[in-house]
Formats: C-alpha cells, sequence, structure tokens
C-alpha cells in the first residue's frame, strides 16, 4: 500500500516539496528580515504503525506544532512537528524574545501557528499549482501531544497514506530539525496518481 | 428552521470583527464589531473597496494573503506578533492602537468567490504579556543585584567570578579583584541615620559603577556583598601596577564628599587587590586574599589601597 | 555565442528538475548538448575549463551547495556562464549571487525566462 506511488511519482513529489519548502524559506525571510535557508532531506511515504515508530525513534516524546486540514485533488491533514521545547525555541529565534522556553505566551502560539501556516501553505500550494490542479487550504491550529495521539489526531482511518518530509531550518546560525507530515486520504491517491502521471508525460514528452 | 435574519443576527453580536471582500475587495459584509471600532457603519462601508476604507495603509503581508486567498483558495492566520499594524485600528475611546491578529479564509458569498476575515482583538493579551514580561525581568533583576544599590549581589558576583577565572585560564589573561571597604560609614549611620547612611552608600556605588565603566569599558563587574563592603571584579588589568593605579584613583573618587540635606559627608575606601593567578586562581581564593590585603589597607591608615601580600 | 552549438552542465541532486531543465531546454533549442550531474562533487569531476558554454547549479544540494560550486568552477574556468537555479529566492541569496557574477532563476523554471538567459 506504501507502494500506491511509483518511483518516478516519489521523485516528482520529492521536487515539489523542495520547491514548496525552498518558497516558504523566501517567505519567511522577508518576516524575519533575515537569511532562512529551509532544507528537505529526506522524504518517506510509510503507513501509521511506521510512521509513529519514525517519531518514536526520532523525536522526544513530548512534541508540539500546528496543523491544517487541506482538500481539493488531493485531501487530508497536513502537519508541521517539534520537539515540544524546541517549537517555542523557532518563534523566539524568528522574533527575537528574552522570554526563556518555559514561560508561557498565548502570543507565540500564535505566531507559531502562523509560521506553519506560511510553510503547509507553500508546500500544498506548490504541489496544487505545478500539478496545475486545485487545492484549498484551512485554517491552521497549534497543538501539543505525544507521537501517538499526535497521529491519530491527523489520521482517522488506519490506512491512510502518510508522506513524512524531515525539514532542517536554519536561522541565524541555528539549526533546528523538525518534521512535516502530510495525511494523504486514500480515497484522494487516485487523483494524486492521474495528477502526477500527467506532469511526468509533460516532461518526457 | 433558522431564518437568514437569524443568522444575520448572530453575526451582529460576535464578539469578533468580521469583514467578507470579494475578489475586487469590495465589502460584502461589515459587521457591528468592526463598525464600532473603525466608527464606520455597515452602509457606509458596502461596495467601497478595503484599500479605500482604510486609506491604503493596509499592511502588504495582508494584501498578500488576501491575494493568496482569492487566487489560490489558502486560509491564512495573521499573527500579531508577527504584524504589528495589519490594519490601522485604534481603541475608540484613547486613540491607543488597538492590537489584533486577523484570520482570512475562503468562501462563497453572495455566489461570489470571497474572503472572510476575522478580526480579533488581542490588547488585553499583549497588554498583559508585556505586564509579565516586565515582571519577569524585574525577578530576573532582584535575584542577581542588590536593591539599594543596583550594583551585582553576591551570587551573580560568584557566578562572574567563575567565568572569569575560566576565561583566564583560557586566554591565560590575568585580571584583578578589589575588595572596597568604606571608612567611616558606621559613623555616618550613627551620626545621621539610616536614611543618610543609605543614601551615601548609593552615591558610592553610583560612583564605583561609573569609574569602573569608563576605565574598563563593558567589561568588569562591580557588586555589593552586604553592608559597606563592595568588589570589584577588573578583567583588563595587564599588572599589578594597573590594578594599583585604578584603586589608587578609585580611593580619591570615594573619598569626596557626598552633599547630604546641606551637611557634606564625608568617606573614604580602604580597597584590597588580589590578582589572577598569584594570589589565588580559584573565586575562593581570590576572595580571600583580596579580603585580607583590604584588611592590610585599614591596618596601614585606611584611604588607601593595598596589593595583596607576594603580589 | 547563440548560434553555435551550446554545451550546457546541468547539476541538481533531484532527478525531475533535470528532467524538466532538460525538457524545456530543448524546447528552445533541440540541438544543445546537455550532461548531467547530481552533486558538486560529481559536477567538479566531470569538469574541465572550456568543455561548457553553460552551467545551470541547483543551489541546495547535499554536499557543496550551488555558490560554493559556482565559485569553484569559476576558479577553474572564466568564460563559462553560470546560473543559480533555486527556489528560496531571498535577497541575501541572490545579492551573494550577483556579487559573483552569476545569473539567476527561481524554481519552478519558468519557460519564458530560460529561453530568454538561452538566447541572450
Amino acid at each position: 500500500m506504501i507502494n500506491i506511488l511509483n518511483q518516478d511519482q516519489q521523485d516528482i513529489i520529492v521536487e515539489l516539496m523542495n520547491i514548496g519548502v525552498g518558497r516558504a524559506a523566501s517567505s519567511l525571510s522577508k518576516l524575519v528580515y533575515d537569511e532562512v535557508l529551509l532544507s528537505v532531506p529526506k522524504i518517506d511515504f510509510v503507513d501509521i504503525q511506521t510512521a509513529e515508530t519514525c517519531f518514536a525513534d526520532l523525536l522526544p516524546t513530548a512534541l508540539a506544532g500546528v496543523t491544517q486540514a487541506f482538500d481539493g485533488f488531493i485531501s487530508g491533514r497536513a502537519a508541521l512537528i517539534f520537539p515540544e521545547e524546541r517549537s517555542l525555541e523557532l518563534v523566539r529565534l524568528i522574533v527575537g524574545h528574552e522570554l526563556s522556553a518555559s514561560e508561557i505566551s498565548e502570543l507565540e502560539q500564535d505566531t507559531l501557528a502562523e509560521l506553519g501556516n506560511i510553510l503547509l501553505n507553500s508546500c500544498l500550494a506548490t504541489l496544487a499549482n505545478i500539478l496545475h490542479r486545485e487545492i484549498q487550504t484551512a485554517l491552521p491550529e497549534a497543538y501539543k501531544g505525544n507521537c501517538h495521539n499526535i497521529l491519530r489526531q491527523l489520521c482517522d482511518r488506519d490506512d491512510s497514506l502518510i508522506m513524512l518530509v524531515q525539514v532542517d531550518f536554519s536561522l541565524r546560525q541555528r539549526e533546528l530539525h523538525g518534521y512535516l507530515a502530510f495525511i494523504i486520504d486514500l480515497h484522494s491517491a487516485s487523483g494524486f496518481h492521474d495528477a502526477l502521471d500527467e506532469y511526468f508525460e509533460k516532461l518526457l514528452s | 428552521m433558522p431564518l437568514q435574519q437569524d443568522f444575520k443576527n448572530l453575526i451582529n453580536l460576535l464578539d469578533t470583527g468580521i469583514i467578507v471582500v470579494n475578489a475586487a475587495r469590495e465589502i460584502l459584509l461589515w459587521n457591528p464589531f468592526i463598525a464600532r471600532i473603525t466608527g464606520i457603519n455597515e452602509s457606509q462601508a458596502l461596495n467601497r473597496t478595503l484599500e479605500d476604507i482604510f486609506n491604503f495603509s493596509i499592511d502588504p503581508a495582508l494584501t498578500e494573503a488576501l491575494q493568496q486567498c482569492s487566487e489560490m483558495n489558502l486560509s491564512r492566520r495573521l499573527s500579531h506578533q508577527l504584524h504589528p499594524a495589519l490594519l490601522p485600528l485604534f481603541q475608540s475611546n484613547t486613540k491607543e492602537p488597538l492590537h489584533h491578529s486577523i484570520l482570512v479564509q475562503p468562501v462563497v458569498y453572495q455566489q461570489q468567490s470571497s474572503c472572510l476575515l476575522q478580526i480579533s482583538d488581542v490588547t488585553c493579551t499583549v497588554r498583559r504579556e508585556q505586564h509579565l514580561r516586565a515582571a519577569m525581568e524585574q525577578v530576573r533583576h532582584l535575584a542577581h543585584h542588590d536593591s539599594l544599590t543596583g550594583l551585582a549581589n553576591r551570587t551573580l558576583l560568584t557566578l562572574e567570578l567563575q567565568k572569569q577565572c575560566d576565561l583566564a585560564e583560557k586566554n591565560q589573561q590575568p585580571f584583578a579583584l578589589l575588595f572596597v571597604d568604606l571608612d567611616g560609614f558606621k559613623l555616618v549611620n550613627d551620626r545621621y541615620g539610616h536614611e543618610a547612611g543609605d543614601f551615601v552608600l548609593k552615591i558610592l556605588a553610583d560612583r564605583l559603577k561609573n569609574t569602573l565603566a569608563d576605565y574598563s569599558k563593558d567589561s568588569g563587574l562591580a557588586a555589593r556583598l552586604g553592608g559597606d563592603e563592595m568588589v570589584v571584579l577588573l578583567p583588563t588589568i595587564i599588572n599589578s601596577d594597573q590594578a594599583l593605579e585604578f584603586a589608587d584613583y578609585l580611593c580619591s573618587v570615594l573619598a569626596k564628599t557626598v552633599d547630604w540635606q546641606e551637611q557634606k559627608l564625608q568617606v573614604g575606601a580602604s580597597i584590597g587587590i588580589a590578582l589572577w593567578p598569584q594570589q589565588g586562581a580559584s573565586p575562593q581564593a581570590l576572595m580571600k586574599s583580596a579580603d585580607n590585603a583590604m584588611y592590610l589597607a585599614k591596618a596601614h591608615g585606611k584611604g588607601q589601597a593595598m596589593r595583596a601580600l607576594n603580589t | 555565442m547563440s548560434n553555435a552549438t551550446k554545451r550546457i552542465l546541468l547539476v541538481d541532486d533531484s532527478r525531475i528538475a533535470r528532467l524538466t531543465l532538460e525538457h524545456l531546454i530543448k524546447l528552445t533549442d533541440d540541438s544543445a548538448e546537455i550532461t548531467q550531474a547530481t552533486k558538486g562533487d560529481e559536477a567538479l569531476a566531470i569538469f574541465q575549463p572550456g568543455s561548457f558554454d553553460l552551467a545551470l547549479l541547483d543551489f541546495n544540494m547535499p554536499g557543496i551547495d550551488g555558490l560554493e560550486l559556482a565559485r569553484l568552477i569559476r576558479e577553474q574556468d572564466s568564460e563559462i556562464r553560470l546560473v543559480l537555479v533555486t527556489a528560496n529566492i531571498q535577497d541575501s541569496i541572490i545579492t551573494r549571487a550577483q556579487s559573483m557574477g552569476l545569473d539567476f532563476l527561481g524554481k519552478p523554471v519558468d519557460a519564458e525566462q530560460l529561453t530568454s538567459l538561452l538566447k541572450s
């Protein structure tokens, strides 16, 4: 079921994610008046069990981040995921605050939601635009949880297609590693297939 | 079955600004909340463009979000922290800026592709956070500083002294520690009262701080250990002669009179100097050496600086 | 420069990106000779001064990035035309590219931009 996408299709998605993340970096850099480098070292297409294992291995239990739903030629939910104590660090690196990580800030949650929003919108819009398809995104929501309940929250069925994207953020000489996860509803997977095949045909023609 | 008017009534009651614009940014809906804040009612707002109503002072981030919303159906959250002035909104009573966040979502309204803007007033949150931050800053400061003089306290001094020892070890660069004890302070307290004593302490602490700042720019630390005992950490010292030169100068600065209620109060200082690494490589050793040197200075007649023995 | 056969070096770790560029180049100039490399060190291994007229370099690659690769190629060949290709079009990167005398292409690559680049 992970083999739902062939190598060519996966390669297209990798490139489109790279473009989406690259564009998000340039939007973020305008907001922070500083250099923002985002790179995508790895993309994996997995099922929910594997995703849980991935998270459990690579991220500490407490996670925080942003989720948003999307609908159109593909539908599902997208998430930006950080180890919890570093999520607000991203905000503080960008906004430049004096508060320490454990100090609560409502406004900073708001800001984290926006940063995730910009990143996820960029990736989803790039996918749609380049494949000449339509997509719609919903408002982002900030969340906190652990690797189990986050995935359960995002996947309402056990057989969703999960695309895990590892992202490295470099801001002001600091490095942060986070994940983008795209949970794509299988009933929209065939639409995804067709769009990718069409694009590939065009490339070879 | 709710009537159309029922929904309209609900929108009118919402405690959030609601604006709907079409692709040309013309106002299709303008709720009472936003009308109250802007002083522009719905009939005046309808069919004008957003740019026109807000006098073309809309943050480009909002314009971009609206564009992405109508062209690409993307929802956007615009947070106050990243965009302090999305729209020119002001408190109706005080004319202070009204801090706000905006949510933008694509919607179909009156059969047109439109954008829904939800404008939330976050002024209370912003104010609360400003107070919280100021309070935390105060707490942080008090934890490390003496409340009377504003000088560093013993805790901060110990931390900085350790850091300085480590740095000196790493770069093999000496520094000096000065123990400053005020002469005749007890007399001032007894004769003129504690208010006078506190005042003198404050003045002398300021002089100490300023003298240090002039000498060593931003490095160095002035601390108060308690009573009339102060300590100076001097990182820009090459040898003990330099340290003595500074200490002598400091003595003269502190010996100058202090004006208090038409009295001229005079308090001097006895200063003990200890050098890293000769008189100690650890904070404790240095403190002891400087303390001993200070007693030597007192024994020798006060109002002077003395280096620790074996300098 | 415009009429002779163009010898072009494409460096990008993404197969699809290389395919896309190749496709767009062929649309403009069917006779162009295209050589591909997937990474900076691979490109440097293939590279000989004077063997290419134009190099299109992806910015974001594992190992050395496009700007660093451009610098190393420029050290060996002062004639070759170098173009940085990236989705991350922020000022700091553009400025660095321009100060090195590099042209710039934003991803996804616009067919028109590429065409005018090739023709000039």
